[in-house]
This record gives C-alpha cells, structure tokens and sequence, in this order.
C-alpha cells in the first residue's frame, strides 16, 4: 500500500516535471530561441546558424525574425553568383542579433545605397581576430567590391597580432554534434547554460554584461606587428580587387557630471589609424559620431531597455548610425 | 552566505536533513545544539571574529535577564548591546560629525560592520526589556536563548523576532514534517523570485541612474525613483519571505514582516505594512517608553517624530538615514494630526498614490549617497532635464508584478469580507497541476534570474 502510494508520487512529480519543462519550453519559443551553430565549410567564417530557422531574443534587446538561405542574420538570401558590393564581417556586433532585422547595419545600408548590394556574414564571437583569419576565405567565396571589418578595440598582444598575421588560431567549435548538440535543441536548457556561463563571468568579474576595454589611454600596439598585420590584409584585399574598410566602434561609458567617455587607448587608436592609411586600408572611426548623436540627441549606441544603460552590443541607434557613416565613407570614395 | 546563493541551499539541504535525522533519534536538546551549530557555522562564513560578539550579546542578555529584577544589571542588559551596536556602527559616523562640527579633518578607525548586528542586538533588547517588564520568565536554558538569538533564518536581515513569540516554540514539539517542507520552500521560492528576478534586474537601472543623474531625462529619474521603490520592496520583503519559508522548514513560525506597503492610504497604514517587526520593535521598546500619546499631543508629536529619526539611524550611520526617518516622522505626524482618517485626500486611488508617490520621494535619500547627491536627483526632476531616455523593461514588470498581487490580494480580501491583507501563493503539492506550477517557478528563477553581483540590501544595516 505504501509502496503504492510513494509510486504514484514518484509518477505525479515525474510528470508534473514534463509539463514544466513543455511550459519552460513554449516560453522559450519567443524568448529565448537561438538556432544552433553549424560548422562553415566554406571557411568565411567558423559556423554559421541554421539556415531559413526563426530565432527570437529577449534577454538582451527584444528581436525575432528568420536567418536567411545560408544562416545568416541578412533581410535578403545569397543566390549563387549573387553579385556583392559590400561585405560587412564582424562579431555579434555587427550582426546584429539583438535589433529587428530591417534595423541591423546591412539592411540599413541597402535602403540607403539604393544600386549596392551589401551583405552581412556578422556573426557571433567572430571578433576581429577571427575575421583577420577568415578574410581570404571571406573575399575568395563572395568576391565583393569592398570589404568591411569590423572592430570595437584598436589594441591587440603581441601575440594575438602575430596569430592575426600568420592566421595560425584555433578555429571556433561549433559543437553542434554529440550530446551537447543534442541538448542544444531545447531552448530552455540553453538559456540554462547561458545563465550558467552569465554567472560564472559575473563571479569573476563581478558584472554581467561585459565592460568595454577599458586599457589606459597610453597604451599601444607594437608598430612591426601592427604593420605587417595590416599590410598583409591589405594585400589579401588587393588581390581579389577589394576595398578594405576597418570599422572602428569604441565603447562609450556615462560619467557621473552626465558626459560621455569613449572606452579604449587614444594612442593605440591613432596608431591604428596611422598604420592603415600607411597599408592603404580606410579607417572609419565611429567615435566622433557616438559623440555627437549623445552630445545632440542624448542617444547612446549601445545597450538596451532590458540591460544597464549603455553596455552591451549595438543598439537600433548604434546599427543607424554606423550604416550612415559607412554610406557616406563609401560615398566619399567614390 | 546568502540565502540566494548555491553555499546557502547546500547548507540548508544539509541542515533540514540533520534536523529531521537528529530530531526522529536524539532529544530535542540535540536538535537545539545542532542548530545553534548550524546558525553559528552560518554567521562564521561571513566572518569567524565575529562570533564572539554574537556570543557576548547572547551572554549579557542572559545574565541580565536572570536578575532581572535588580535595576543594574537591567541597565547593564540595555547598555551591553548598544554599546555594540554604537561602536561598530556609528562610532565613524559620530567621529566625522563632530569633525564637521569643529571644523577639523574627520579622522577613522577601520571598523568591519558585522553583519546583522542591527538585527540581532534589538532581539537582545527586546528579550532583556520583556523579561523587565514581566511579559517573559528569564530563560533559564543558555542553548535556547542563543539559539533565539543566531537563529539563522533571521539572524542577519530579520525580520526582528521577539522572544515572547520564538521562545516558547522553543519547548514544544516543533518538527520537520512534509507539509512544513511544501509550505516553506513555497514561501521560499516566492521570496527568490522577488529577490533574484525582480529586485536585483531593478537595482541595474537604478544603480545607473543613480550614478550619473545628470546623465537622464527627467522621467527616467522618475521611473528610477519608483524602480527603487520597488527595488528595496521586492529585495527586503523577498529575504523576509526566505528566512520565513526557511524557518517554516524547519517547524518554526516567524510573523509576517511586509503586508502589501504600496496600497497604504496614508504614511500611518505604511508603516503598519512597511517592516512590521522594526515598526512593532520601535513602538513597544522606544515610543512607548518616550511616553506615547499618553503626555498630551504636543509630546506624541514629539516622539513619533523622535522615534522615527531613531528608525532613521537605525538604517544606516549617515545623516541622510536621520532625514528620511526625519521626514517620515514629520509625515506621520501630520497624518495624526489630521485625523483619524488621515491626510484628506479624495478617493482611494488618490490616496494611494499619494502615499506611494511621498514614500517614493523619501526614498531618494535613503538610496542617495549624499544630500548634495539627493539634490541632483530632486532637482533633475524638478528642472524637467533632458538626457538619455531608458524605459527601463524590469520596471514595467515590477509594476505589474505589484499590480496582479494586489488585485489577487483584494479579490480574496472582497470575498471574505476581511480588510486588504497579502498572503503566499501556496499551491497544493500533492496534485500535478500545483507541483507542475511550482516546478515552473523555479525553472522561470533559474531562467530570468540576474546573475550579476547583488547583495541584499538590508545587509548593510
């Protein structure tokens, strides 16, 4: 009898655990529904996510929408022989996960540049030493007129800039197989791991949102790596008859009295500039426009009304206005 | 180790499970000790040093107690525990407040704050003061009175649990049963949720804004003043809920401690929902002592305004503390002035949101480092300044979280016939439905919880 009546218990937490776990999960669905990452065979970039697979965010930023043909966060698909006028390759930043997908800088800068086809292969922890690595591959699979990469730092180690220059890092896994890819497809069990991950960066760090960089204003990179870096990618550039923009996004910090500071070491930054005019690369600078959008309009260009003020990735505002700067760099050039 | 961390549910999981072993095999006087070791054990993790101060707190009220009837070791039983309390709390703050008097660089000693020192020496108070007064023979037993005392459920953030109402569960058959375990990790899981989702994603925003007011427009201020509100509501009356739900676990009840704040008509009702145990500690062992309303009006006026400056003080060492308590004294005694009734406003809505928006306002200096810090945020609003906009996502929550309770809350009080009171979302654990609910709160805790860095912030006092 006993036994009995601990069976059906046991039986009724059992099944009241599923229908949790179904109600966690439809919850989920519109909240947190991130498609899984697949490994790229064709090298522009580590993975990619699943093709023509709905998504919708609400934990940083509220967005949903569908990636496209090839897994990628793009408002149009890549058609074979599909011709490419501007190439925008970056992290997560760039790719824009966290705004609509008609607010993201690629569609931006199709509505402004109206006989231009510009097409994002952003994508998530691609920073800009990934690009670096992935670029010839990048340029050799969609052949674009003008290539832009993106960055929110200027300064690199020693030895990051010769793993830059030698391309000799570890790929990204994508780790799409095996149990964890099996646990992957429950939304709610991922947004379990990404809490997971939150914390432990938190406990670390005491934050749980990263801080921009936040190295001295005086330091900088070393000038031989930095140049043989640049000069090597400009060269890669150059040999499929591509323009190389750097697109430079400093992080930016409310002060106390109300003003705004721009994250990052000036020097390095300079130097950054100086050592990709001397490669022939353009450098595009967002600083002084995050500046004047806050100094005007008290618009900041990242963060989001479910995070801390001003943290985080690129906001709706943030994609308006690199999109703007790059249609006018790409104006001016012309 | 904080009730909302892993350290604390594994030590709890522990405890419960000693408990229930010690209490079906062992006399209740092992039982006794080993959660005394336990509450002990709790303390130390912050700081082992200071145990001991706990243990002379514990030892003075002891011995005063037992000659209770001599009028020395009655004042040696009061002054033990405020010397204490004034020396690790306010010695600083004296020091710095003379020097700004005289004119001289405030000098400092490094005082460590002990956690809960505020909490555990007014339970001293109230102990040595009721055995005093008669309403509590002296406790006899030294494990059971240290016991009420490091109680650690209540032990370093409250709520404020008298010895007349702990001690005499003290001796009666008080046992880990599963309907005590269903009940208070219900309770528990309320109190987490109002803590780790909503309070501390408010403290982000209002944290920021506090930081730099200058920086935001002027009803972003606004919405953060009102996030703060909601931020120390949800943080305090969430802990309490834990160390109620923890207590309850272990066949132990502690009294409600917040009774649905925000719907007070006047600051009066406020502070009869607002921190019950402080509120009730402050009017049986400091303004009725002061004479009460029993010396004319002029003097109840006197001292409700003096005791609330006390309760000030009692937050925090700062002056900003004294002039919150100064201006909800000031506002109480306008209320009595006015009536029975209180202040006249017309309609209940208006009144409730004239109450809110005043206890909304005095807040700003309980979370404001400074006057001149306060001042920016008074006068952002007051000068309709421009800046970022931020219609902060978690404050529309906070909002609406408030808004279901107190609807649910005055639903059930309308059926009943009974005044506006809240109550836990008890579910029944024994069918699927309430076990699958439940499941599904803790898995939206785990989901939506922020995982940053947020102490309670009733830690500090």
């Amino acid at each position: 009898m006993r036994k009995g009546k601990i069976t059906s218990q046991i039986g009724r937490v059992i099944l009241a655990g599923i229908f949790a776990f179904l109600i966690l999960s439809a919850f989920c669905l519109f909240y947190y529904n991130v498609p899984i990452h697949h490994a790229n065979p064709d090298g522009s970039t580590d993975y990619k996510w699943k093709a023509n697979d709905f998504y919708a965010r609400g934990t940083e930023g509220f967005a949903m929408g569908r990636t496209n043909n090839e897994g990628f966060l793009d408002a149009i698909d890549c058609e074979a022989g599909m011709p490419i006028d501007v190439l925008l390759m970056g992290s997560s930043q760039i790719e824009g996960f966290n705004v609509a997908m008609e607010d993201t800088v690629a569609a931006r800068m199709n509505d402004q540049l109206e006989h231009k086809t510009v097409y994002s292969i952003g994508m998530s922890e691609h920073v800009f030493e990934t690009c670096c690595c992935n670029l010839e591959a990048a340029l050799e699979r969609y052949r674009p007129a003008c290539v832009v990469m993106e960055t929110a730092g200027c300064l690199f180690p020693d030895e990051m800039l010769s793993v830059m220059a030698e391309g000799s890092r570890a790929e990204l896994s994508s780790r799409a197989d095996g149990i964890i890819g099996l646990l992957q497809k429950s939304d709610y069990l991922r947004l379990l791991y990404a809490q997971k991950e939150k914390y432990q960066k938190a406990q670390a760090s005491g934050q749980e949102i990263d801080l921009p960089d936040s190295s001295g204003d005086d330091a900088q990179n070393d000038d031989i790596l930095l140049a043989q870096l640049l000069q090597k990618l400009s060269d890669t550039a150059a040999a499929h008859g591509a323009r190389l923009i750097i697109l430079y996004h400093p992080g930016t910090e409310v002060q106390a009295d109300g003003s705004l500071r721009l994250t990052g070491s000036r020097k390095a930054k300079e130097q950054f500039r100086a050592a990709c005019a001397e490669a022939g690369i353009d450098f595009l600078d967002m600083s002084e426009r995050f500046l004047a959008e806050y100094e005007s309009a008290h618009v900041l260009p990242y963060g989001f009304s479910n995070t801390p003020v001003g943290s985080g990735h690129l906001n709706r505002q943030g994609h308006a206005m690199i999109a703007d700067e790059l249609c006018r760099l790409l104006a001016e050039v012309e | 180790m904080s009730f909302a961390s892993v350290h604390f549910l594994i030590f709890f999981g522990i405890v419960l499970a000693g408990t229930a072993l010690i209490e079906r095999r062992f006399p209740r006087r092992v039982k006794e000790c080993f959660l005394l070791l336990a509450s002990y054990f709790f303390y130390a993790y912050w700081d082992w040093r200071f145990c001991a101060l706990l243990l002379f707190v514990t030892a003075t009220s002891y011995c005063s107690a037992k000659r209770s009837e001599s009028k020395a070791a009655f004042v040696a039983g009061i002054v033990a525990p405020l010397i204490v309390l004034g020396f690790f709390k306010y010695f600083n703050f004296f020091l710095a407040s003379v020097a700004a008097v005289i004119g001289r660089e405030p000098g400092a000693l490094r005082i460590i704050l002990p956690v809960g020192i505020s909490f555990y020496t007014f339970q001293a108070l109230s102990y040595v003061i009721d055995v005093r007064r008669g309403k509590l023979a002296a406790e006899h037993d030294f494990i059971k009175l240290a016991l009420y005392i490091s109680f650690f459920p209540q032990l370093v953030a409250g709520p404020i649990v008298r010895a007349v109402h702990f001690l005499p569960q003290l001796y009666e058959e008080r046992r880990v049963t599963v309907e005590n375990i269903k009940w208070g990790i219900q309770v528990f899981a309320f109190g987490l949720f109002k803590k780790i989702v909503l309070a501390d994603h408010l403290s982000v925003f209002v944290d920021d804004v506090y930081a730099a007011p200058p920086a935001f427009h002027w009803a972003t201020i606004v919405l953060a003043a009102v996030s703060y509100s909601m931020q120390i509501y949800f943080d305090f009356s969430g802990y309490s809920d834990m160390a109620i739900g923890c207590a309850k676990c272990l066949g132990y009840d502690f009294h409600k401690n917040f009774d649905l704040p925000y719907i007070s008509q006047n600051v009066t009702e406020f502070w009869r929902r607002w921190h019950i145990s402080l509120s009730g500690w402050l009017k049986e062992y400091l303004y009725i002592p002061l004479g009460g309303n029993r010396r004319g009006e002029h003097r109840r006026y006197v001292n409700l305004f003096l005791t609330m400056l006390l309760g000030g003080l009692w937050h925090g060492a700062d002056w900003t503390f004294v002039f919150w308590g100064g201006l909800n004294g000031l506002a109480l005694c306008l209320d009595k002035a006015a009536g029975k009734k209180g202040i006249a406003l017309p309609g209940r809505l208006l009144r409730v949101f004239g109450t809110f928006a005043f206890i909304t306002f005095t807040w700003i200096f309980f979370r404001a480092d400074s006057f001149a810090a306060a001042w920016t945020v008074i006068r952002g609003v007051i000068s309709l300044q421009d800046g970022i906009r931020q219609p902060f996502f978690w404050s529309f929550v906070g909002l609406a979280f408030l808004l279901i309770g107190t609807v649910a809350a005055d639903r059930k009080a309308a059926k009943k016939g009974e005044k506006v009171s809240g109550f836990y979302p008890v579910l029944d654990l024994n069918s699927i439905w309430g076990l699958t609910l439940f499941f599904t709160e803790i898995g939206l805790i785990l989901a939506l919880a922020y995982t940053g860095e947020n102490p309670f912030v009733y830690f500090q006092f």
